[in-house]
């Protein structure tokens, strides 16, 4: 990683904190429960920063990044100290929370560390190619509107992007990198690695608080548990998604937001949470569509009371998502059924095992421990034995009836299929959501060993004691392993960048004047420039530097093998000012693209740079004596 | 007090996944070690393709011409059949090519290496001098008749079908 401890602590403080702080600490001191100062925080400083910016945007101002987040967090300060006042008691009960979470944090922290340790420290597939394009396309343009940021091409012009794309995620990291000055591939991931580690636990532990104030371990446990799922950490950074991640990790404070609201009801609570899905909506679409089937599943569980107030609470949710949905999707849904089935994110997969793959957490990674799952289904089987928890084992169970629904391969599940458009009607995706409640669930028989062993005697609490933590440890003992496989699986299989790259392409700047523009593919790591270092370059596109599409540069791309014998794309070159192409040995897929010795023998183009996977060349007309 | 002692258990268990992470065998890649197993006879432990590499485990005479049996790295996209009488190398393109017999070896879809079982016609093994594989970085000679090996590289062509398309980047 490129970025000094300086950068990093600034980038984290300004995600985790700037402008969401005084309203997470709002939120926690009316039920007490103090780790959601630090699970809501970044929900709500990524919300903050989406819609300020947007909303600046849609007036036609499109503000200075870093001078916006200076005014953001003088904001964000002047709230805290003027209304807030959080007491000298509240701080120290924040910090109890966060020695809670302790351990759950630190292991996960070592986990990553040493996942990819030896590799470039940039998430590794195509979903991170397109995701750092767009971030660094905020903050070349200062839009977070999809229609500005939302793009194939850097090169294309404002208000080019077309369709919707959630992008408060995108627009907070591009903020945070602009502030810290980190550099983009870097700080999404560490944005995403930090909401795994940090933010997902502080969570767990929200919702735990809420599930029972008697067995106080339990989320101290879930967020121990949760960093040694292979599932969600390893796959999306393979081959699925970031933003996966991100929802994924905020899904259990917005639960706990949802519950909260559901449980005490009025103007606050109902504000608060249509606020929280509204976030979660526009930080990845699926994760938001789980928080309402497990809120629905809640309520079925009988629970919590439901009175009027829930019920115009539901009213006026529904018009709140019903209206914006029917706009934003209005071509899909009104557009017939192939484009609903063109969403469909998965193939269908083989369902004879579809329960134990559910239990197990298992879909296409190393399969969980067994003594993991059978945590899951006890703790399942403990909860449902008290009233004010088995809401919880009611959620979990709806997003159970999802997974099932999105991927039946016939019968009238497949008939339902279209109800999971949300999650792509893909059976990963709705199996990645269950991750941090089945740690939770996992947690409970754990945590309600710990519970019995501080009511019995000194002499006979050891027992119990011992238990608990002998399970964790075995858990420990079968899973880290393969864990960290898996989450080191994502830069061993698809790696674009070698840790030498990042040099090579700074190096490239300088044959690149202010008015030049560089060549490069689409799908590979020769997009990157762009995302590091805001190269403006063609990513596979034939447009120029005005933005139109260029038949010259088609003829550029059609000759690349020899623009000698093409002396008119030769020619093309010079004319179209492209100072560079860069050229990537691996593709989005983690096969073989260019090798260096052939870029070598390339007539036309000298190789000023070559570093691990990226190859820099400029025009030479020299080579075609 | 107890509440104490449990918060110190879960922390306990905390530092032994720690333990656990840091006594996991995480090989970087300039140490990773790779076995690669073959259909053949013969099971190759290499180091991991930084530079040129590989080897001609087998030269024989087979009917008109020379069989070739081995495996390369990655890097290497030629190889070059030197032949003891001054007449001109046979070049052979390896790796992008597809070539039948050219097979790239692929882990979790990574291209590790390149098995060759290469027919030379009109030749014979006692002909050759030496084998040599050619990369972007220089060559490596994987095969000698027991004399010095020298050989004149040959300026080679391009053809754009070697290039695969990049895939198009997926939106999720």
């Amino acid at each position: 990683m490129h970025g000094n401890p300086l950068q990093v602590a600034a980038f984290l403080a300004y995600f985790f904190l700037i402008p969401g702080l005084p309203l997470a600490v709002i939120s926690a001191r009316r039920t007490s429960n103090w780790p959601l100062v630090l699970a809501l925080s970044p929900l709500f400083s990524i919300g903050g920063n989406y819609v300020t910016l947007s909303l600046l945007n849609l007036f036609g101002i499109r503000p200075d990044l870093t001078l916006f987040a200076g005014v953001v967090t003088v904001l964000c300060l002047a709230g805290l100290v003027g209304l807030v006042q959080p007491t000298i008691r509240e701080f120290r009960q924040i910090l109890l929370s966060v020695l809670h979470v302790l351990p759950g944090s630190a292991l996960g922290t070592f986990l990553w560390i040493r996942a990819y340790q030896g590799y470039a420290f940039v998430a590794a597939n195509q979903d991170a190619v397109n995701h750092n394009k767009w971030i660094a396309r905020v903050l070349v343009t200062h839009s977070a509107l999809p229609r500005d940021s939302y793009v194939s091409s850097p090169l294309q012009k404002l208000g080019a992007g077309t369709g919707f794309y959630p992008m408060a995620w995108h627009s907070a990291v591009a903020v945070g990198s602009s502030v810290s000055d980190l550099l983009v591939p870097e700080a999404s991931l560490l944005s995403v690695i930090a909401l795994w580690v940090f933010v997902l636990p502080f969570g767990l532990l929200a919702l735990a608080h809420i599930l029972s104030k008697e067995i106080v371990f339990a989320g101290a446990i879930a967020g121990l548990l949760v960093q040694m799922y292979a599932l969600a950490p390893g796959v999306p950074m393979s081959w699925g998604s970031m933003t996966s991640v991100a929802g994924i990790a905020l899904l259990p404070s917005s639960l706990a937001v949802g519950v909260l609201t559901v449980k005490y009801g009025g103007r606050f609570w109902t504000l608060l949470f249509i606020g929280t899905i509204t976030v979660l909506f526009f930080v990845h679409t699926p994760e938001a569509a789980t928080l309402i089937v497990m809120i629905v599943g809640a309520v079925l569980a009988g629970s919590f009371p439901v009175g009027k107030k829930i019920l115009m609470f539901a009213v006026v949710a529904c018009l709140a998502f019903g209206i914006p949905l029917l706009i934003i999707f209005r071509s899909t849904i009104f557009g017939g059924w192939s484009d609903f089935e063109s969403l469909y994110g998965a193939v269908q997969p083989n369902w004879d095992l579809a329960f134990e793959r559910f239990f197990r957490l298992n879909v296409n990674v190393v399969v969980t421990s067994s003594t993991l799952a059978a945590l899951f289904i006890y703790g399942l089987v403990q909860t449902l034995q008290s009233k004010e928890q088995r809401w919880i084992v009611s959620g979990v169970l709806a997003t159970l009836v999802i997974y099932l629904i999105s991927g039946a391969p016939n019968g009238i599940l497949n008939d339902l299929r279209f109800l999971t458009t949300p999650w792509y009607a893909s059976y990963e995706r709705t199996l990645w959501v269950v991750v941090p409640f089945a740690a939770l669930i996992s947690a409970m028989p754990i945590a309600k060993l710990f519970e019995n062993s501080q009511k019995l005697s000194r002499s006979k609490s050891f027992v119990p004691l011992s238990a608990g933590v002998l399970i964790l440890i075995l858990v420990m003992t079968t899973q880290i392993k393969p864990t960290l496989n898996q989450i080191r699986s994502a830069p061993e299989r698809t790696a674009m960048l070698g840790p030498r790259d990042v040099e090579v392409m700074r190096e490239s700047r300088q044959y690149i004047k202010d008015d030049e523009i560089a060549l490069s593919w689409a799908g590979d790591g020769s997009a990157y420039p762009f995302s590091y270092f805001q190269i403006l370059l063609t990513s596979g596109q034939t447009l120029d530097r005005t933005g139109e599409i260029n038949p010259q540069i088609v003829s550029i791309y059609s000759s690349i093998a020899d623009l000698c014998g093409n002396p008119i794309a030769l020619d093309a070159m010079t004319s179209n000012k492209i100072a560079v192409v860069y050229f990537s040995t691996t593709s989005a897929w983690g096969g073989l693209i260019w090798t260096e010795s052939e870029v070598r023998r390339l007539r036309g183009l000298r190789v000023v740079g070559a570093g691990e996977k990226i190859i820099v060349t400029v025009p030479d007309r020299s080579t075609c004596l | 007090m107890k509440a104490l002692v449990s918060y110190l258990a879960i922390f306990a268990a905390g530092v032994f996944g720690i333990f656990q992470v840091i006594s996991v065998d995480v090989v970087t890649p300039e140490t990773r070690i790779i076995a690669v197993h073959v259909s053949r006879e013969k099971q190759y432990v290499t180091k991991p393709f930084l530079e040129e590499g590989g080897s001609i485990d087998s030269l024989k005479n087979e009917g008109s011409g020379i069989h070739l049996v081995g495996w390369v790295a990655p890097f290497i996209d030629e190889i070059i059949v030197v032949p003891k009488i001054p007449t001109p190398e046979i070049t052979l393109r390896v790796g992008l090519s597809q070539r039948r017999d050219v097979v790239t070896y692929l882990e979790d879809e990574r291209y590790l290496w390149s098995g060759v079982d290469l027919f030379v016609a009109n030749s014979t093994a006692e002909t050759v001098k030496c084998v040599v594989l050619n990369g972007p970085s220089g060559a490596k000679v994987a095969w000698t008749d027991g004399s010095p090996c020298e050989w004149k590289p040959t300026k080679r062509g391009f053809d754009l079908s070697d290039i695969q398309d990049s895939p198009p980047a997926s939106i999720r």
